[in-house]
């Protein structure tokens, strides 16, 4: 599923049970706005295309290249 | 519904404090009873968010009328998070404004202190949708998503918003109730460690103990209720339409103006929740005091100092007078009271001050209150 990063965060300081560093996103997609996690902080930027992937309850943000993202859009059009 | 009046009201110092929560809320409504020159009241509103789990305290209500020597009044538990202090004060105005009770005691507070910092993290983190819970998302990490989004939006910086953790610290340096009272600068805000990036520890409220208690009647006073309102909002973050205001808050002020037949211009002076410091500065817009995104600006030109046009949280707000959440909304209507009446001591501000506005927000502005007292 694709999308745009609306917002996000570095969470150095985590909830019992989690390691820290987390990267947390908020991603616009078509349909909702999704909570996400990043692996990195390189993808975490506003405004960047990310593909979103299902891994067990959560999903995780992956940054689109530019060409991948203009051929999943044509691949929606048609 | 009949006029409202604020006739006693009273605080315990907030910080780390050795007392129980049952302790704290006793000293405050005592103080309360004896400046509003009463020894008894028709009924106890009593707004905590967890002292369950905080404090291991449960039938609180019951326990703090006892206590205070009031049974058999009717004591009544209030909780909507972290404005249960706004919404105990809320039920108090409209039991009195019915005229079912002509006097009320609203009593408000939290003892977070007892338990570790991580359990209280969690404690807290309880109020966030479990479905965003599960990524592990804590009240600083959303906040921190507000922060970068209002950031980008209307061009602050970092060291834009400290002026609001230095502001709030050089003011709560003056009171005697506040948990710290020590001043901080721009440098110290930028050194502390950031917990959710951008956000840094002195950009976050404090962990407190703490409570205010407050009179109310339907005998006339020298500060009167003039507008209340309260709007709530979708728990998860990802179903908010804006991450740059709170509709809680706006749809909160709209109903407050609309009931005082005021407007954001005849405010005096503001108490608003700052929990994270940027809080301060998207509250300010949202009542309206300032437009979108130059609540940072009018933050960074002194308009909202101690001695500035629209002072704002001259009591060190929650950030550094404390915020021990089920208490803060309540005492920022103490301090509303204190300053409407010329008796807020080193904190006092100037001009002739006729009305004062107070935001409170429960959870991540799911629950919020906003209250309009007038200088009569």
């Amino acid at each position: 599923m694709k999308g745009t990063i609306l917002t996000y965060t570095i969470l150095n300081v985590t909830p019992e049970g989690f390691d820290a560093p987390l990267y947390l996103c908020v991603v616009k997609t078509a349909g909702e706005n999704i909570l996400s996690y990043a692996r990195d902080a390189d993808t975490l930027k506003i405004g960047r295309k990310v593909n979103l992937e299902k891994q067990g309850e959560h999903y995780y943000a992956r940054p689109l290249k530019f060409k991948e993202y203009f051929k999943n859009s044509f691949a929606k059009d048609e | 519904m009949q006029d409202v009046y604020i006739s006693g009201v009273g605080m315990s110092k907030f910080g780390r404090r050795k007392e129980t929560l049952v302790d704290l809320m006793v000293e405050s409504a005592r103080k309360a009873l004896e400046d509003a020159g009463r020894e008894k009241v028709d009924a106890i509103y009593v707004g905590t968010m967890n002292p369950e789990e905080f404090a291991s305290e449960s039938n609180i209500a019951s326990v703090v009328a006892d206590r205070l020597g009031l049974v058999p009044v009717p004591a009544t538990r209030i909780e909507t998070a972290s404005s249960s202090g706004a919404a105990a004060f809320d039920e108090a105005i409209y039991a009195a404004a019915s005229g079912y009770f002509k006097s009320v005691l609203a009593i408000a507070g939290e003892k977070m202190t007892g338990v570790s910092t991580g359990r209280a993290s969690k404690i807290l983190a309880e109020v966030i949708a479990p479905e965003e819970r599960k990524y592990g998302a804590t009240m600083p990490a959303l906040a921190a998503m507000i922060t970068r989004k209002y950031m980008k939006e209307y061009g602050m910086k970092e060291e834009d918003y400290a002026e609001v953790a230095v502001k709030n610290h050089k003011n709560a340096a003056l009171s005697p109730y506040a948990h710290f009272n020590k001043e901080i600068t721009v440098e110290d805000v930028l050194k502390s460690k950031v917990i959710a990036d951008p956000l840094r520890l002195y950009d976050c409220s404090p962990i407190s103990d703490g409570a205010a208690s407050m009179v109310v009647t339907s005998e006339q006073s020298e500060v009167k209720l003039k507008g209340l309102g309260q709007g709530s909002d979708h728990i998860p973050l990802t179903k908010r339409e804006s991450f740059t205001t709170f509709k809680s808050t706006k749809i909160a002020a709209e109903k407050a103006y609309k009931m005082a037949g005021i407007g954001p211009k005849d405010i005096s002076f503001a108490e608003l929740h700052d929990a994270f410091t940027p809080f301060e500065i998207i509250g300010s817009e949202d009542v309206g005091l300032f437009e979108p995104g130059m609540g940072w600006i009018a933050l960074k030109e002194g308009i909202t100092s101690k001695n500035g046009r629209l002072p704002i949280n001259p009591s060190g707000g929650l950030k550094a007078r404390g915020h021990p959440v089920g208490a803060s909304g309540l005492a920022q209507i103490v301090e509303a009271v204190w300053q409407l009446r010329g008796q807020a001591e080193d904190r006092q501000l100037d001009g002739n001050l006729k009305y004062a506005l107070t935001q409170s927000i429960g959870g991540l502005a799911t629950n919020n209150m906003v209250i309009i007292l007038e200088a009569v």
